[in-house]
């Protein structure tokens, strides 16, 4: 007469696979923002973890539980995300003439030197100081919105998400010549952006 | 070339010969600019980054720039976890209940 022995087993997915509902509760507000903050537009955000839902509750099994839930509902989400961006490059014009034109490289002289006023100043508070601002925050936040779509998700993709030149090109068809160039102008922006509005207050000296 | 005053310290007028040197040999500032940047995203020959390291030592405009991108790369890697440190909920409610309807009719078919 043998007691019916405990069998622990492995450990199961967190949430039970027959109630993909439930991923919504523990993980949607996470792949929204993660999805918010590269594609910018809630629209888009909402359509591409709808989208992340749906097929993972088809692949399901394939799963097997390698990594966490939430890891591998992230990894369809990056794919979506990088779908959506390639879109992006056929539908519209990426070379967005506006932000391409040289008025904010007039920054350098006939002999292609810095301009003294227009050359970038002594940024205070210094790094580590400065991203302890809100303000410093802020600048960011809206020196990105400012940014054209197409420069923006390259500029996310490499910065953001440190994902290799080659890996970027590959992903959007775009030569890594055209990706050097709109990652130039995202950072010349961007800086120049942080500088006129966070760095540069009112009354500040030029150093 | 003028020969420095005997009470004038010597080293300024020598480094502002170099610096004249330098700045003429390496590239510009306009092209310095565009491959710091591409420096983050390809590998530059030793040469380049050479002359680059150069060109900062005299430019100050350069070398700010290259630090300012470093600090750009630093933040946008501090973004996301920034961005969630607000606790607030931004889904709504009604995305929410879109999504389960959406899994609830994709698990009948």
């Amino acid at each position: 007469m043998t007691q019916p022995e405990l069998v622990t087993s492995a450990p199961s997915p967190a949430t039970s696979p027959t109630d993909p509902g439930g991923w919504v509760d523990k993980h949607g507000e996470c792949l929204y923002r993660f999805a918010l903050l590269r594609v910018r537009k809630e629209e888009v955000a909402e359509d591409l973890v709808q989208e992340t839902l749906l097929v993972a509750v088809r692949t399901q099994e394939k799963f097997g539980g390698r990594s966490s839930e939430r890891s591998w509902l992230v990894g369809i989400l990056k794919n979506k995300i990088c779908d959506h961006f390639r879109k992006l490059g056929r539908e519209t014009n990426f070379t967005d003439s506006e932000f391409f034109s040289d008025a904010h490289l007039d920054c350098f002289d006939g002999e292609n030197h810095w301009i003294h006023e227009r050359g970038p100043s002594e940024w205070k508070p210094e790094g580590e100081e400065a991203m302890k601002r809100a303000e410093f925050w802020q600048a960011l936040e809206a020196g990105l919105a400012r940014l054209p779509e197409r420069i923006a998700a390259v500029f996310t993709m490499r910065e953001i998400d440190d994902i290799p030149s080659k890996e970027i090109c590959a992903t959007l068809n775009i030569s890594e010549a055209n990706l050097w160039v709109m990652l130039h102008r995202a950072r010349m922006a961007l800086r120049e952006h942080l500088e006129t509005s966070f760095f540069q207050g009112p009354g500040v000296v030029r150093l | 070339m003028s020969s420095a005053p005997a009470d004038h310290e010597p080293s300024f007028w020598l480094k502002a010969r170099i610096a004249g040197v330098v700045l003429l040999i390496t590239p510009d500032c306009r092209k310095v600019t565009r491959l710091t940047s591409e420096g983050r995203d390809r590998e530059l020959s030793f040469l380049t980054r050479t002359q680059l390291g150069l060109h900062r030592c005299f430019c100050k405009y350069c070398a700010r720039y290259a630090a300012q991108l470093d600090l750009i790369r630093d933040a946008a890697q501090h973004l996301p976890e920034r961005r969630n440190e607000s606790k607030q909920p931004i889904l709504t409610g009604d995305a929410k209940r879109r999504w389960k309807q959406a899994l609830r009719e994709r698990v009948r078919e």
